[in-house]
């Protein structure tokens, strides 16, 4: 057995297990700045907090698709990477408006 | 998308075959509570009048808990038809529990058993690892990747319609399992598409647990959780606190008199008497589902003294959406119809689930059995025991539950947890038989396996049946005639199981010889 027959396969769970993650955690970001962009834009915030969470497994489902379709690994990693920075640091940088 | 297809369904098959049994069955839950608890075979319609709460109901509480902080009084319905009383403290609400029948007011014997709503339900939704909710979680992630596995399915079969019209049952195994796995898959895409993602959505709260905290940041602010502050805005859940001052409970007939003026005569269910003997005490009154498909979650809350409303939940047009959503999994409405088809797509999902993983192992049998790779034994193995080893511990449930002797306590455990010890014990049986059947014979071990296992779910469906028939006396002829359509159903389902099992056992005889011949003609 070639180190190689080991080394290919646990790359390839650990991307499958770290995109699940990543894809989660930026949904999960989404999820939040949706619901606090829906609260902006006049909803009630129980309102626009349901909203959220319903669109929630749309966002990950499609990022899940999308990561696993892509043909560069490091593409995924770097795209579901910033969007999650992008939907985590947005509200901190906003809040304080209403 | 071809690898995410396989892989995904390689790896959650068997538990999402798990999931989609389950699921289906409790479809069902409340018609097998019928056949697991036999003193709950009564006969309950909208006509019927309705027990006095404040005359016969209130007597029962006060005999029972006159000192429980919560009372929990649920009407009979047709599905379950009879009285349920519940008391228990603000954190346990179902502490104890009785039934009586609603016309007499006798109490019920206790079933002593979790039922299928109690067990075959939540293995469902948790697979009963309550543990920091590690089961949902578990669920959760099969649901996604049933979610991938759709749409993948989707645009890797490119020639969806004309796959939908090909079904060759008599070509060879390989070929006739994935038309199986395509037609079924195409034709109920639509509703398993629903299915799993409204099974995400309603349990929101255990996927998605910071989802208010950007939203109500003022509220966390000052010092409310933002997850009470959303729950108690969005679905109405709030908690009044009491005032420690004792307080007479008014009467219960006019809070339930006011609240029908809005929702239509009938429509309460549900009376949810928090402390009732303190002076801020508050009644909460909820209305059925049975009329529409959105779950309702409207409620009316009275002051538990003076009688008068102090509070009225209207879920908003948003949060009705979720409702609907929710209605739509949670399956209330009243409807057979819809019900039967609701549990014919969800075999259906099993059957694509199934299929799935006997096309993969068949068609990398024989390459990777050359090179000596396991990936097809283990497979194998876990197909058998995901697929008829559930099955097979589902008919154990059932046989434990008309089999073990009435008594509180059986083995120095509660009876019903015996019934669950049985589940379990029968499914690790025939996992150990997968294991050894494939193991003594890695080439042909698995049709072994799947056919000794097809005639145990035979054996033991028709035997559940016997067993209700000598336990109780209803047998079907009996229950046909009297229209108890529940264990009659019941009873039916696990005859035709039987008669699928038994067909599939004897193709799989057959079956046997003609790899044998495959096998030497390729040596």
């Amino acid at each position: 057995m070639h180190l190689r027959d080991v080394i290919q396969p646990a790359a390839t769970a650990t991307h499958v297990v770290g995109l699940c993650a990543l894809a989660y955690f930026a949904s999960a970001q989404l999820v939040g700045l949706s619901g606090l962009l829906a609260w902006w834009a006049g909803m009630s915030q129980g309102d626009a907090v349901m909203l959220a969470l319903m669109l929630g497994f749309i966002y990950l489902l499609v990022l899940l698709l999308w990561g696993f379709s892509c043909e560069r690994r490091r593409n995924a990693w770097l795209l579901l990477g910033g969007l999650s920075l992008l939907a985590w640091g947005t509200p901190l940088l906003l809040q304080g408006h209403p | 998308m071809g690898e995410l297809h396989t892989w995904a369904g390689v790896v959650l098959g068997v538990l999402l075959f798990a999931v989609f049994w389950t699921g289906s069955l409790s479809v069902f839950d409340k018609e097998i509570d019928r056949w697991m608890m036999p003193s709950t075979r009564l006969h309950w319609d909208d006509s019927m009048q309705r027990p006095s709460l404040d005359r016969d109901i209130r007597l029962l509480l006060e005999q029972r808990a006159a000192n429980a902080p919560v009372w929990t009084i649920i009407l009979p319905l047709e599905r379950t038809p009879f009285l349920t009383l519940t008391y228990g403290s603000e954190e346990s609400r179902k502490s104890s529990r009785d039934l009586f029948n609603p016309i007499t007011l006798e109490p019920l014997a206790k079933p002593l058993t979790l039922g299928a709503s109690g067990f075959i339900y939540p293995f469902h939704h948790n697979l009963t690892l309550r543990y920091k909710n590690i089961g949902a979680w578990l669920v959760g992630i099969a649901g996604m990747a049933m979610l991938c596995l759709l749409v993948s399915g989707v645009v890797i079969h490119r020639k969806l319609f004309s796959e939908f019209f090909t079904l060759r049952l008599h070509r060879a195994f390989g070929r006739s399992t994935l038309d199986v796995h395509n037609v079924a898959g195409v034709a109920l895409l639509p509703f398993h598409l629903l299915i799993t993602l409204s099974g995400l959505i309603v349990a929101f709260a255990i996927y998605y647990p910071d989802a208010p905290q950007h939203t109500y940041r003022e509220q966390v602010q000052s010092g409310v959780s933002a997850e009470r502050a959303f729950l108690g805005e969005a679905l109405g859940r709030i908690r009044l606190r009491a005032a420690k001052q004792p307080g007479e409970l008014a009467p219960l007939e006019p809070m339930v008199t006011k609240a029908e003026q809005y929702w239509g005569p009938g429509s309460v269910y549900l009376l949810r008497v928090n402390n009732p003997k303190d002076a801020n005490g508050n009644v909460l009154l909820r209305r059925t589902s049975h009329s529409s498909v959105t779950k309702d979650i409207d409620n009316f809350r009275f002051a538990s003294v003076s009688g008068e409303v102090i509070g009225r939940f209207q879920a908003s047009a948003t949060v009705n959406t979720w409702n609907f959503i929710a209605g739509l999994h949670y399956i209330q409405f009243r409807h057979d119809a819809l019900r039967w088809l609701y549990f014919l797509g969800g075999l259906g999902g099993c059957v694509v689930i199934a299929t799935g993983l006997f096309f993969w192992t068949q068609a990398r049998r024989k390459k990777q059995q050359r090179h000596g790779h396991l990936g097809v034994s283990l497979l194998d193995t876990l197909s058998v025991a995901g697929v008829c080893g559930v099955i097979l511990a589902t008919l154990a449930f059932l046989l434990a539950n008309r089999w073990l002797p009435m008594q509180e306590q059986l083995f120095g455990l509660g009876r019903a947890r015996v019934e669950i010890l049985s589940f379990y014990a029968l499914w690790l049986v025939a996992s150990a038989h997968a294991v050894w059947r494939v193991m003594q014979d890695p080439r042909l071990g698995y049709l072994h396996a799947w056919r000794e296992q097809c005639t145990a779910i035979a054996l033991l469906a028709v035997l559940a049946v016997l067993a209700n028939w000598l336990t109780t006396g209803d047998h079907l002829l009996a229950t046909l005639r009297s229209g108890n359509g529940p264990v009659a159903g019941t009873d039916l389902c696990l005859l035709a199981a039987a008669a699928l099992a038994l067909l599939a056992a004897h193709k799989l005889r057959r079956r046997v010889p003609q790899e044998e011949t495959l096998e030497v003609a390729h040596v």
